[in-house]
């Protein structure tokens, strides 16, 4: 990780983040490897002393302290002389915007004030390094879509550095400089959310992140500048040419890419009956089984156009070759490959 | 014939009241999502449909019988908890069979059913696990199969996506609308999260305070949102304060901030009225600002900041009014299209523009999410 970084950890529950960051913290040891911060060796650095904040899902307030106490407790434990301490918790409280409930307990204040008070909490203790286990997780929905902004304009403007664990893959991408995908307890990729998004360097990424679809194929050989590819029937030619060896391949394009038309003649276009819309709000989601049988998901902004559209709807489906990722097709098969469980 | 009828239930905790006179009708095989913020009263109201509690005023009729003295195990409704309540002592297949049991099926039918549920929520292959070797998804998934055994018509899930990743509760919505389908059910689905809610929904149901703010079918809740809570609930909204400064027969002009003018389509109000309006992140529309244009609804402003959201782009944009506005767009159209501090003009349509008398106890406390 580098210096002022905001960093986010996903992957499905049971993959290994908190207990990545519990060893970060100090919390627990690592049975074999080294873990540095700032270059220094921190394996055997009890928590207390290695300079960081630690904020939990639980949010963890001291409910017989008032928020200004409970934000006070780091200094006033470690012997900070009082006014500088003082100068520091003003200060916070003021960016969080928490001056009005300095005297109230935690119980009367909402779940996200609660928890902006904890992260006031972790701030105080001067430490450059910011560890947040699910800081949002106990939230409504809607405060966590509002308050995630604020955790990293916090950080960002108080130069900090922080890990940020979340089960939340959306949450990731709009607030991560950087994402790490987690899965069994190994890190199986790291990039910036675009490129996560855009490029996922393996199957279980690029199920994880956002919704894909999956074409399970047959490589028939080379073509201008890319390779042909036969998905029960149907040809892809998709633009780049395999690093791997072996026949059998998976082809993945998210549904926000394809475009659905009444007629078309360009290349890889399918055609199919619509099986089903859903409504998501500001898109739609179509169903669409193709003339190969296959399904396919497209996901079309809400529109006029979008909106014509009716199940057993003949439809062109143009899958542009940009967006075309190519595959090896995995020795456990697709399915397991890709299973969040 | 209407499966579930609430006739001017009032439900009080002490001196709160969670439920307020609500008159609500569920249709038979609709899937119904109750959304709205913690607090609400959506757990109460399942909980009265179950039969946990009762209401303090009112009837409550499930298929056209009056059930307020019915005790729960009589009311033929299967109730989901939020936390599943699994017996933990006991295997998958004995979770499921607890309840056939109980209603005195013989354990043959017991188990047969008990595994045909299995089946259906693919848990089959563990029915000899206990409940904690399962992930967090095979646990919802069992919790649901326990629920449906029972036999009855009626699904109450309370929260039942709540404790799982994101990613999974993407993926489990689909099954437990397959799985209603499939068995010609009646579901009531509580939830916070809107944009499940909008995706699993026959007819959504949009709670506050213990009373409805509006019900219907998603995309009409969703487009035509009856009050400003609704409009900022359940999606994304950009609120404007103004009042209104003429009116013809056509329309009207909005006075907002610093004398922005903006035109909208209605016309019921009257000339001075505070009014705040309304637009979906996604109806606004940015264009590059290198020329000045003198066009209707076209606002000037500054980009602020860039949010990626997956499939979706975010900017906010400050306007040179004051107000700021939140303007989402498809990844394709708008990714590195527009740079932080970068000058450009917000469209804001007029049929998309939507007007909402000012709230008496102001607008900020209306939306006050945190």
């Amino acid at each position: 990780m580098e210096d002022r970084e905001y960093l986010c950890i996903i992957g499905p529950s049971g993959c290994g983040k908190t207990t990545l960051i519990k060893c970060i913290a100090g919390i627990i040891k690592p049975d074999e490897g080294e873990i540095y911060i700032d270059d220094r060796l921190v394996n055997d650095v009890p928590i207390q002393d290695r300079g960081i904040g630690y904020v939990f899902q639980e949010i963890a307030l001291f409910p017989h302290m008032n928020i200004y106490d409970n934000v006070r407790y780091g200094p006033f434990v470690k012997g900070l002389d009082i006014s500088s301490a003082e100068n520091l918790i003003n200060e916070i409280l003021n960016m969080m915007k928490l001056w009005d409930r300095v005297k109230d307990y935690p119980s009367t204040l909402s779940g996200g004030a609660q928890q902006k008070a904890a992260v006031a909490r972790s701030l105080i203790s001067g430490s450059h390094l910011l560890i947040l286990d699910e800081p949002l997780g106990s939230l409504d929905a809607k405060v966590r879509k509002v308050l995630r902004y604020e955790l990293r304009r916090l950080v960002k403007d108080l130069g900090l550095t922080a890990i940020h664990v979340t089960h939340d893959q959306e949450e990731a991408m709009s607030i991560a400089d950087r994402i790490v995908v987690m899965r069994t307890g190994e890190i199986v990729e790291v990039g910036t959310p675009l490129e996560l998004y855009l490029r996922p360097k393996n199957l279980f990424t690029a199920n994880f992140v956002g919704e894909t679809n999956f074409l399970i194929g047959d490589l028939l050989g080379e073509k201008d500048e890319g390779v042909r590819i036969d998905v029960n029937g149907e040809i892809l030619h998709v633009p780049c040419k395999p690093n791997f060896e072996g026949g059998r391949v998976v082809v993945a394009i998210r549904p926000e890419f394809i475009i659905m038309r009444k007629t078309s003649g360009l290349k890889n276009v399918w055609r199919g009956v619509i099986e089903r819309m859903t409504f998501l709000g500001s898109s739609i989601r179509f169903e669409i089984r193709a003339e190969n049988n296959v399904t396919i998901i497209a996901k079309s902004p809400f529109s006029s156009e979008a909106l014509d559209w009716k199940i057993g709807d003949r439809v062109n489906l143009i899958l542009p070759r940009d967006f075309l990722l190519l595959y090896p097709y995995p020795k456990e098969g697709l399915e397991k490959a890709i299973s969040i469980e | 014939m209407p499966s579930i009828r609430l006739v001017n239930v009032t439900k009080r905790f002490g001196n709160i009241t969670a439920i307020k006179n609500l008159n609500l009708t569920i249709n038979d095989r609709e899937y119904v999502c109750v959304l709205g913020p913690s607090g609400s009263g959506k757990t109460t109201l399942l909980r009265l449909i179950a039969g946990i509690i009762k209401p303090d005023e009112g009837e409550i009729y499930i298929d056209n019988k009056l059930v307020n003295n019915v005790p729960p195990q009589e009311r033929n409704v299967a109730y989901v908890p939020q936390y599943y309540a699994l017996f933990p002592h006991l295997t998958v297949i004995d979770n499921v069979a607890f309840g056939p049991l109980s209603r005195g099926l013989c354990k043959e039918e017991a188990y047969r059913v008990s595994m045909q549920m299995l089946e259906m929520t693919r848990l089959a292959w563990r029915s000899e696990s206990l409940p904690h070797e399962l992930s967090g998804g095979m646990q919802q998934r069992l919790a649901l199969a326990r629920g449906l055994a029972c036999g009855a018509k009626i699904l109450l899930l309370d929260e039942p996506l709540g404790a799982l990743d994101a990613r999974l509760r993407v993926e489990l919505r689909f099954k437990l609308r397959e799985i209603a389908e499939e068995n010609g059910l009646t579901v009531i689905h509580v939830t916070h999260d809107q944009e499940e809610a909008i995706i699993v929904a026959d007819r959504l149901i949009v709670l506050r305070g213990g009373e409805i703010q509006q019900e219907g079918p998603p995309s009409q809740v969703y487009n035509e949102p009856k009050n400003i809570f609704v409009a900022h609930f359940v999606g994304g909204a950009n609120f404007f304060e103004g009042f209104i400064a003429e009116t013809d027969p056509y329309g009207s002009w909005v006075q907002l901030r610093n004398g922005f003018i903006l035109r909208v389509n209605e016309t019921k109000w009257k000339v001075g009225e505070r009014i705040v309006l309304m637009i979906r992140e996604e109806r606004t529309e940015i264009i590059k600002g290198t020329k000045i244009r003198e066009e209707i609804n076209l606002l000037p402003g500054t980009i602020r900041e860039v949010s990626f959201l997956g499939d979706f782009v975010s900017y906010e944009i400050l306007l040179d009014n004051g107000d700021s506005v939140n303007s989402k767009m498809p990844t394709l159209l708008g990714i590195g299209r527009f740079r932080v501090d970068e000058r450009v003009y917000v469209r804001l349509r007029t049929e998309h523009l939507r007007v909402y008398p000012y709230p008496p106890q102001g607008l900020y406390q209306e939306l006050e999410v945190i």
